[in-house]
């Protein structure tokens, strides 16, 4: 399945971890990150009846956008770091 | 007359005649109980999955994460609207091919060796299935992740191997095993078979599938076959798309026969590495 991505847009997609995280799909997996996490927050602050499965629909987006927002960090850190 | 001779040839056909009768009004039962909702679901959804694939062809991968974040946030929405019922289950199930798509679009993926970048994806995806498990209080068996027979596993899964020749020279070469000895080669096949053949079959015959069949019966595999062939469309190759959701139809039907999906992550494993780092090296 995300052979085919690569099949057009491989050369439209982020060359070097610094554009994964200036370019727009970076800094939009950012802005959304930090979106599921204020609300995720919030609903946890406000204590609704409805609020412990609000939080576990919000994980489902959360946590592979933070997995892969570490996978962009990391590889940015190889990049400066002269780790061989 | 027609209606007498019609009525004279059932009353030939005897009990044959009552079954197939029978049979049609199951059908057109059936038909009237579908969840219209639970329709107009699957169709928005691949839809709105359809156009978000089709904003990052023509408007690259910026343009075409934000359309598929607009997806995911409608998806969010809905979600917490709907309470425990089978279309949350299709929703939460359809919902996560956007996501999948926002992070394969957005990791870093040509400073790395391009098998790391199938690892990423599949790693985040698989967080996700197991999340959508975790809020539907699904368990693995649920999604069909059961034994089968060895005899039945073995056939299909020599059938995938051999339907990596086609898709190799039909979707051309993509090396990830190539450079690395055989250790590198190695782990390109294990990342292959975790993270192409299990996480693919996982989310659309494990998760899509299931829940199209628990609303729409056989419905199911055109679900997971019109999932597979949206997903598969950005390739921009026609013949390498009707290809994948033949396969699709395939794996979905032995789904469906066997009740589980250890057959089809076999077959799909044994095609993508033969497809994906066996003949790069043999057919270069």
């Amino acid at each position: 399945m995300n052979s085919t991505v690569t099949g057009y847009v491989l050369e439209n997609l982020a060359q070097t971890p610094g554009q994964a995280l200036a370019a727009a799909p970076g800094g939009l997996l950012v802005g959304l990150l930090i979106v599921v996490l204020l609300v995720r927050v919030l609903v946890v602050v406000g204590g609704a009846p409805s609020a412990r499965s609000v939080v576990r629909t919000l994980d489902i987006a959360a946590v592979p956008l933070f997995i892969a927002l570490a996978f962009i960090l990391s590889a940015r850190v190889l990049e400066i770091l002269p780790l061989g | 007359m027609a209606a007498t001779a019609a009525s004279g040839a059932s009353a030939h056909v005897g009990p044959g005649g009552d079954a197939a009768e029978t049979t049609t009004r199951r059908r057109r039962r059936s038909l009237a109980n579908v969840d219209v909702g639970a329709v107009r679901v699957a169709i928005g959804l691949l839809g709105g999955l359809f156009m978000a694939e089709l904003v990052t062809i023509v408007g690259g991968a910026g343009p075409g994460v934000l359309a598929h974040v607009l997806l995911l946030v409608v998806v969010a929405m809905l979600s917490l609207r709907m309470g425990s019922t089978q279309t949350h289950r299709l929703l939460l199930s359809l919902g996560m091919l956007p996501l999948v798509r926002i992070v394969s679009l957005a990791v870093p993926a040509a400073i790395i060796p391009i098998q790391y970048w199938y690892l990423q994806i599949g790693l985040a995806g698989l967080e996700g299935v197991l999340l959508v498990l975790r809020r539907l209080d699904l368990t693995f068996k649920d999604l069909g992740l059961q034994r089968t027979r060895g005899a039945e596993v073995a056939v299909v899964t020599a059938i995938g191997a051999a339907l990596g020749l086609p898709a190799y020279l039909i979707a051309g070469r993509l090396d990830l095993g190539g450079g690395g000895g055989a250790i590198g080669l190695a782990l390109s096949a294990a990342i292959v078979i975790v993270f192409v053949g299990f996480f693919e079959e996982i989310l659309f015959r494990g998760l899509i599938q299931s829940a199209g069949t628990a609303l729409f019966a056989r419905g199911g595999i055109a679900l997971s076959v019109a999932a597979t062939t949206v997903m598969y469309a950005a390739s921009l190759n026609p013949r390498y798309v009707v290809f994948m959701a033949l396969v699709a139809v395939f794996l979905g039907v032995v789904t469906r026969r066997s009740g589980s999906i250890v057959a089809p992550i076999g077959a799909h494993a044994a095609l993508a590495v033969v497809q994906l780092v066996i003949l790069p090296i043999v057919l270069p």
